[in-house]
């Protein structure tokens, strides 16, 4: 153990830290899992699916410019704009979203790095190979055709027989992993690994944003993940959830996918809500105003945004009253928008603005957002929404929102954060120009779609008849989508000429007072030779000499300890130091165990179940792999962190950043058990076709033992975590082994229930009851591996009274599946008693 | 959970009854009407669903004006300009806005066409 | 358009406010939707209604549009004198900015729209039970199947044409064989949808004798767009009575039919 120095030449110290910290060269890129390289590779690979979303945007255009066009045929429409919407928003904007976060995150808080490095590395593969996925099959013709939100039966297998539908489930099932774990890490990132001193309230506002905005992911997603694996389930097993023929409801996909799908455009506009919080107020030359009134707003969008879902859904035939409910809370978004939009409003007035062109962005971003925010309230009248509902109105609308809250916002972010990433700044600009192709070529592309709408064009029709009086408006709406893309295109130009010949002005040439700029420009691969104590919501502002002094080393941590690579962990809140985290560096476990996964889905994509299998295997293996050579194997107390200050090693904080992810991966993970025991209830209350000709009689012994096993797995777990096991390996071990065998007992008592389940194929209740068994059957086999892996663990000397953090993380897991397991033996008995006649 | 971080964690109960209260409505009215428990007449006119919901409605405003004044009591006593005292003064603004919110979609609650 | 309301409820006063109003919205839509571009009219437009539930959401699509254009050139102007004469208003404390602007403003003009919406949503909703006359719609890829029961049992079946009496308000009774589709007759009443498994409700209502086109509006497959239909309004009762008496007798899969559950 080398002791820590602190190293003040910035030379020396630059290249001791780069040496930990570098990302190999050649094919060494590859394992790459540094945040600022896998950030900036989601933001170049979502601007690639955004040119092609914006190619099958010109299709969908050339196609209507005029009445009869023989352009495209309507099958090839139908994928053409099916492929369009999914493209924008699965494989462009979210995944944009995460980039961003990824790439400015640590550096505006203050860390050397995301605190699960490899998890976004994972995250990235998962992403490019779902998206490899759905543009193969677009390649070979047969993409998706039935629309992005993909409504049930069309497509079940009896109205949609190919691949197409396969290859939007799957496709998008496998991207949303990145999504998933891209939101742990967000949560956790914001919530422990920031610099020392940053309290909640000195947080900048982007991450209070990305904050909220992930805690949305978390919770939005899986109901989509849900829903989409029983919509696969269906077609490839004829299992009927959405067959209203077997007891299935067509509706309940509606309601699982805009569960998500709601939340997904406030997902969207958080981040860039967040990049205008950033940006504006550097423009303004002054702080933001009302930044405890932006914090409640953004809190008070994210909930209401769950409770908006059935506005997609008003012309479905749900009574009045409930109607009137979602009605009510659509309307009701508008005024925490209009908090922040005041809020900058009024920075505006208060600082002296300066006219640069991230602001031009952003005042186009004003112009066009709060028009589509009002058609929004519009389209939340229940009466209105009943004309305009599948209209090009609402086309007209939700690009208003989507272009003016997520796009213009985005190439403000580019303009303003590409000194970042390349150190230079722009000679000549032709950034002007472009911004005014595409803002004059948006406006008249859809502004006038609004009169399209109302005059009676539906959407997602592959042409029209001249009589209808909408020859001229869609015409118009042709030319302007093409200046926009010319507009985009001189953007391209731009920032590669920028990119290419701009000049180096040095450090934070906008003289903004966020710690990104406090790093080098472009960025070193670990930030900040050393980790600044901050005291206030503009560190740069407050002290001017703060990046020199930290690559001077004169913050914590100026120096390498070991070979690791280092960073500060906090206690929530208030932000005092608490923990050094220590990282992984460059490995190629993720990209492995990714594809591992790709194996799995296109396994399931082709229906060959064992090699499926394999791949499932095979993923949560090599996912277990990537906790060797990780951990310590003797306690080794607090660490000296600079400045006098000492503070203990992640694992034996007690608070460790792998337990705050366990955590809170499990609310996600609840809320896909939540959106399965909705799906099941609802089809036992409303499907049609009720009740089922034959219910489960359930066995009382084989229910007693699942419940039994699940409950002893529990409190098994939760003893080898006590005060008085913990430090004897024999105790520890023989709990966990309890552990494992309670998992076993309830895994038999499981299956044998399974068996019980009255023909799943003819009609939804058997479906349900099977689906539910085997998602907690899941888990209690998952929940074997994990007591096993703990044990082996144990043995292998990484854990002890201080070091428990392995052995918590599975409790936690064990007490879930415990909970999980009892509700669903209760939502068992409830179905076949709401479904006896 | 330390005491440190209960204000935080207080920042998503004023929207977290809310959003419960909103999921609870909307079902009892769903499965109400599946059950045709609108037919079922209380006290003259006021039929059994309505007045379940109106209960549910009355149940989630008596916690939320609980946590408000929890929220207030809190900030009273935690000393000004600290990161504590933002977040509890954090939590009686949603709480408040988690009302207002409740109110804004009881004005729906005495529709009569709550079954079609 | 003509320029009653659908809502008689509100009162005279209202009455004439509201028909100020509209003109003034008519007036304001007029400029800043490009009128020679755009006339309202059109086989499939919903600002040319002919039926009282069309009317009253055109009228609401007026009155909203009026008062987001005023929002808008709000905000506008407020972003423009911030940058040009940022003065007048440098003054304005935080707060105001946040509650008069956020929280005050967006009230006083979302309670007003709210209580009318809910009011005008009833009004429908209330409608929807009152048709005289009941036609079953079966909605199918790709058209549209309506069926007519006679006092005598006799029913009766006509594709993509619906037969109804002006003025005289019919209940249709909705559902799908297969995939979901909507049913949308965009000059009588707003859309509603199709679904197998259920059946929706929804009056029409037209004014005056005449064909008035209608579409699917539910991504429903390939020929989607080709899923079209009109409604043939006839003068009289009578009139209707013999169309629907010279029509085919309907055929068992045609019926209406959404499993065990109302
Ligand atoms: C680049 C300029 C764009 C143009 C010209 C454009 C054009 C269109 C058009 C004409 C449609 C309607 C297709 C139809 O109903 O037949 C459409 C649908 C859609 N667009 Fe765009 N779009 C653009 C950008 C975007 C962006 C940036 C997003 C999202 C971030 C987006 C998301 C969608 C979605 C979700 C749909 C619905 C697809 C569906 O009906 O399944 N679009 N777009
Ligand atoms: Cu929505
Ligand atoms: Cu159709």
């Amino acid at each position: 153990m080398s002791e820590a120095v602190p190293i003040q030449d910035p030379i020396r110290l630059h290249k001791a830290l780069d040496a930990v910290w570098r990302t190999p060269p050649g094919v060494g890129r590859l394992s790459a899992v540094n945040h600022t390289i896998v950030g900036r590779r989601f933001i170049v690979t979502a601007f690639v699916f955004f040119g092609i979303g914006g190619l099958l945007a010109m299709l969908i255009r050339a196609q209507l410019a005029t009445p009869r066009g023989v352009f495209l045929g309507p099958e090839i429409y139908n994928q053409v704009f099916t492929m369009h919407g999914t493209v924008m928003m699965f494989l462009f904007a979210i995944p944009l979203i995460e980039g961003v976060t990824f790439y400015l995150l640590p550096k505006m808080l203050g860390a050397r790095d995301m605190a699960f490095p490899r998890l976004s590395a994972y995250g990235y593969w998962c992403y490019l190979f779902g998206g490899a996925i759905l543009i193969v099959g677009m390649v070979l013709g047969v993409a998706p055709n039935a629309g992005w939100f993909m409504y049930t039966p069309l497509t079940s297998r009896p109205f949609t027989p190919g691949i197409n539908s396969d290859l939007w489930l799957i496709g998008v099932t496998f991207v949303e992993i990145s999504a998933l774990s891209a939101a742990v890490e967000i949560i956790v990132s914001v919530l422990k690994l920031r610099a020392p001193g940053m309290s909640l309230d000195k947080m900048p506002l982007f991450a209070w944003y990305m904050l909220v905005t992930a805690f949305m992911m978390l919770f939005g997603f899986p109901p989509l993940i849900v829903g989409s694996v029983l919509l696969e389930v269906e077609r490839a097993f004829g299992l009927p959830f959405f067959d209203p023929n077997r007891g299935g409801d067509p509706i309940l996909w509606q309601h699982l996918f805009w569960l998500f799908g709601h939340p997904e455009v406030y997902i969207i506009f958080l981040p860039a809500a967040g990049v205008v919080s950033t940006i504006l107020p550097v423009f303004a030359r002054r702080e933001i105003i009302g930044y405890l009134a932006i914090v409640v707003s953004i809190v008070a969008l994210a909930f209401l945004s769950f409770g908006l879902w059935v506005h997609h859904m008003f012309t479905v035939g749900i009574p009045h009253l409930a109607l009137a409910f979602f009605s009510a809370a659509s309307t009701a978004v508008a005024i925490p928008t209009a908090v922040q939009i005041f809020a900058w409003i009024g920075t505006l007035f208060a600082g002296r603005p300066q006219l640069r062109l991230p602001m031009l962005y952003i005042l186009g971003f004003f112009f066009i957002f709060v028009t589509g925010g009002l058609t929004g309230v519009m389209v939340a009248i229940v009466p209105f929404n009943w004309q305009v509902h599948d209209t090009h109105f609402v086309v007209a609308h939700l690009h208003y929102v989507l272009v003016g809250g997520f796009v213009f916002p985005m190439l403000a972010a580019t303009h303003y954060w590409l000194p970042h990433f390349t150190g230079r700044v722009p000679r000549v600009s032709l950034g002007v120009a472009a911004f005014w192709l595409i803002f004059v070529g948006f406006n008249l592309t859809f502004l006038i779609m609004h009169a399209t709408g109302l005059l009676g064009m539906t959407r997602r029709i592959y042409t029209y008849d001249p009589a209808n009086g909408w020859e001229w408006l869609n015409l118009v709406s042709s030319i302007g989508s093409f200046v926009m893309a010319i507009g985009l295109a001189l953007f391209t130009v731009d920032v590669a000429l920028q990119i290419r010949f701009g000049r180096r002005p040095g450090r934070n040439p906008w003289r903004a007072g966020t710690l990104e700029w406090a790093t080098g420009t472009p960025p070193p691969s670990y930030n900040f030779a050393s980790i600044p104590v901050v005291d206030t919501r503009s560190p740069l502002k407050q002290s001017t000499g703060l990046a020199v002094a930290l690559a001077q080393g004169r913050g914590y941590l100026g120096f390498v300890r070991d070979g690791r690579l280092e960073t500060l962990g906090v206690e929530v809140t208030s932000g005092q130091v608490e923990q050094v985290v220590r990282l992984p560096g460059p490995t190629y476990l993720p990209l492995v165990s990714a594809v591992a996964t790709a194996v799995f889905f296109l396994a399931v994509l082709f229906q060959v179940y064992v090699v499926a299998v394999i791949g499932f295997v095979a993923t949560i293996g090599t996912l277990l792999l990537w906790t060797r050579g990780h951990g310590d194997h003797a306690d080794r107390g607090a660490m000296p962190i600079g400045h006098g200050k000492y503070v203990p090693s992640h694992g034996e904080s007690g608070s460790s950043p792998s337990q705050w992810a366990m955590w809170i991966a499990l609310f996600g993970d609840a809320t896909a058990f939540g959106s399965l025991a909705f799906g099941s209830l609802y089809l036992a209350i409303v499907a049609p076709n009720w009740p089922p000709p034959q219910l489960a009689q359930w066995n009382l012994l084989l229910s007693g033992s699942a419940a039994a096993g699940l409950v002893l797995a529990a409190i098994a777990a939760g003893r080898s975590v006590s005060p008085t096991v913990l430090p004897h390996a024999a105790k520890r071990k023989r709990w966990l082994f309890v552990t494992a065998g309670a998992h076993s007992m309830a895994l038999a008592a499981l299956v044998g229930m399974a068996f019980g389940v009255p023909a799943p194929t003819e009609h939804a209740y058997g479906a349900a009851a099977l689906v539910v068994l085997c998602y907690v059957a899941l888990h209690v086999a998952l929940g074997a591996v994990f007591a096993l892996y703990g044990l082996w663990r144990s043995r292998r000397g990484f854990v002890s009274l201080v070091r428990s953090s392995d052995l918590m993380i599975g409790r936690a897991w064990h007490a879930f599946t415990a909970a999980i397991g009892v509700v669903t033996l209760l939502l068992l008995h409830a179905m076949s008693w709401t479904a006896s006649p | 959970m330390t005491s440190k971080q209960q204000g935080f964690l207080f920042m998503a109960l004023g929207f977290g009854i809310w959003i419960a209260g909103f999921s609870l409505l909307y079902a009892v009215q769903a499965t109400g009407c599946e059950f045709a428990w609108q037919q079922v007449r209380l006290l003259g006119s006021i039929s059994s669903l309505h007045a379940a919901l109106y209960g549910l409605f009355a149940a989630h405003m008596a916690g939320l004006l609980w946590l408000l004044a929890h929220c207030r009591r809190k900030l009273a006593t935690t000393e000004n300009g600290t990161s504590d005292a933002f977040l509890w003064r954090a939590s009686a603004c949603l709480t408040l806005a988690a009302i207002a919110a409740l109110v804004w979609i009881g004005m729906a609650l005495p529709l009569p066409s709550v079954c079609r | 358009m003509k320029g009653s309301v659908g809502s008689k409820r509100l009162g005279a006063t209202w009455g004439t406010t509201w028909k100020r109003a509209k003109r003034f919205a008519r007036a304001f839509a007029a400029c800043a939707l490009l009128t020679p571009l755009i006339a309202c009219a059109g086989p499939l437009s919903t600002l040319e209604p002919a039926g009282p539930a069309a009317r009253s959401i055109a009228a609401l699509w007026w009155v909203m549009l009026a008062g987001a254009t005023l929002l808008l050139g709000l905000v506008i102007c407020l972003l423009a004198l911030a940058f040009l004469r940022p003065a007048v208003a440098r003054g304005v404390p935080p707060a105001l900015w946040i509650v008069g602007g956020g929280l005050a403003l967006p009230a006083l003009v979302l309670t007003p729209l709210m209580v009318y919406a809910l009011a005008s949503g009833e009004n429908l909703f209330q409608a929807r039970a009152e048709g005289r006359t009941e036609v079953d719609v079966l909605a199918r890829q790709w058209e549209w199947v309506f069926t007519y029961r006679s006092a005598d049992g006799t029913v009766r079946r006509s594709n993509n044409v619906l037969h109804l009496t002006a003025g005289q308000p019919v209940l249709l009774r909705i559902t799908s064989a297969d995939v979901i589709h909507s049913f949308w007759v965009p000059r009588l009443a707003g859309k509603i949808d199709a679904t197998p498994g259920h059946v929706t409700m929804l009056r029409l209502n037209a004014d005056v004798p005449g064909r008035y086109r209608g579409v699917c509006a539910e991504f429903c497959g390939i020929a989607h767009r080709d899923m079209q239909m009109t409604v043939e309004a006839h003068g009289s009762e009578d009139e209707t009575g013999r169309v629907i008496d010279g029509l085919p007798p309907a055929m068992p899969e045609d019926l209406v039919d959404a499993g065990g559950r109302p």
